[in-house]
């Protein structure tokens, strides 16, 4: 073996090393993300509008959502049994703020302000494709239930989020 | 000559490959074959989710919006036959289907203009149970809906509690019951020996199609998809293709519903022989 052939093989080992290594709160670590206080009132609109096991709740979804009316992360739950549980707010909160890292904390920076230059909430809104369609409308109860909570003003979001569940006549997982 | 030959061959095959979806395929192979004695048709692969064939991808024939199958009870096999599932879509608009005699029930794509969430209540022998979640994209029940229940599934559809009293399903598999099985015993291919006059389609071929198909086939049927209401829709060629080989086959009408006789079967084979004429 000549020694451009052994450079190369050791440029893939190191290559692949550095590849595994990178861990999911180390890579949005560096970035100023909302904290996750607060984040629990907006699990609940969340999972309840998206995070069903044909939509978010599905394994195959950027933005993987876990709680009481979709997938559950904890083997022993079903959907629609136990009241979502901090472990799922956590990694809900994680898979939230992990999508566009770069332009949340921009977001953030900005005090919240053109939220609109995330995915989720274009998505959210319909004003990007989106399979499920307009599920938060610009202005709704569910859409300042995220954006508030992005700028920080978990108070107002909490309210809003608990604003954007209808009672009836949609169902809703009792447990 | 050989050269432009092997060229578009490689040329065709590459085309194939490239248009074969192996993520579909694999889910189809996934599936697993036909249960023994049971033939493809409104009773087979009960539990399995319908819209991964019939989902507009194929392999299967119809399409469908919204496929499913309910069990009389919550740990239970049985069948919940005969309940009426009523779908209810955002602007609530509401679709009533039957389960059939194995708990499969399905609503055509294109019979039901529903606008996501959607969400289901089913009722059979007086009890009721209403789906607690919403369906957001995917019809085929049984991508959620699966026994045992799990961080994935809240188990599969079921009707009535657990110490009702519901009466059992006769029906286990489509050539079990009703006869059926001597009769498609008896379907043999028909080959046609065919001459003029050939049979036309006002004449001959619709009055079969009257009796035996237009009840489903239809814009308001349970398949709509072909329509075989006019002679321009079922002389157009695939319905002309599928007809002769689901037909001939005696695949269609679907068991348990009677085959069409040999004189039938003889007569719509000489029509698309003789030109489908009308």
């Amino acid at each position: 073996m000549n020694t451009r052939a052994v450079l190369a093989l050791l440029a893939g080992v190191v290559a692949t090393l550095f590849g595994c290594s990178s861990s999911y709160e180390g890579a949005t670590a560096q970035f100023t993300l909302p904290p996750e206080t607060g984040f629990d009132s907006v699990t609940t609109p969340l999972v309840f509008f998206c995070g069903s096991i044909d939509c978010h709740g599905g394994v195959g979804r950027n933005l993987r959502l876990y709680g009481m009316q979709g997938r559950r992360l904890d083997p022993t739950d079903v959907p629609c049994g136990a009241m979502t549980k901090q472990a799922e707010i956590d990694a809900d909160y994680q898979s939230f703020v992990g999508l566009e890292p770069e332009i949340l904390a921009a977001v953030v920076k900005d005090g919240g302000k053109h939220p609109e230059r995330l995915t989720v909430i274009r998505k959210a809104r319909g004003t990007e494709k989106h399979t499920g369609g307009v599920v938060f409308a610009a202005g709704s109860d569910g859409d300042h239930c995220l954006t508030e909570w992005i700028a920080g003003q978990t108070d107002q979001a909490g309210a809003d989020c608990n604003n954007a569940i209808p009672q009836n006549p949609r169902p809703l997982c009792v447990p | 000559m050989r050269t432009v030959s092997g060229f578009a061959l490689v040329v065709s095959l590459a085309v194939a490959v490239s248009c074969a979806d192996p993520v579909h395929d694999r889910a189809v192979d996934a599936l697993g074959g036909e249960k023994a004695g049971v033939r493809q048709g409104p009773t087979h692969r009960p539990g399995q989710p319908c819209l991964t064939c019939h989902g507009g991808e194929g392999p299967g024939d119809l399409e469908m919006a919204f496929g499913g199958t309910l069990y009389a009870q919550q740990d239970s096999d049985a069948p919940g036959a005969g309940a009426v599932v009523r779908l209810l879509d955002s602007k609530n608009h509401t679709y009533d289907v039957t389960a059939n005699c194995v708990g499969n029930f399905w609503v055509p794509r294109g019979a039901f203009a529903s606008v996501y969430p959607v969400t289901a209540v089913a009722t059979v022998q007086g009890f009721s149970r209403v789906m607690t979640t919403e369906m957001h994209r995917d019809g085929s029940c049984a991508d959620c809906h699966v026994n045992p229940a799990s961080a994935a599934s809240p188990g599969h559809l079921w009707a009535a509690p657990a110490d009702s009293d519901l009466p059992a399903s006769d029906c286990k598999g489509d050539e079990d019951v009703k006869g059926v099985a001597s009769k498609l015993a008896t379907c043999t291919m028909v080959t046609p020996s065919c001459a003029a006059p050939f049979p036309t389609y006002t004449k001959d071929v619709a009055p079969i199609l009257e009796a035996n198909c237009v009840g489903c086939h239809q814009a308001k049927g349970q398949n709509p998809n072909p329509s075989l209401t006019s002679y321009r829709l079922v002389s157009a060629l695939k319905t002309r293709v599928t007809m002769n080989t689901l037909v001939a086959q005696c695949r269609m009408p679907p068991p348990p519903l009677d085959p069409l006789s040999d004189g039938d079967r003889q007569t719509l084979a000489c029509w698309i022989a003789g030109g489908a004429k009308q």
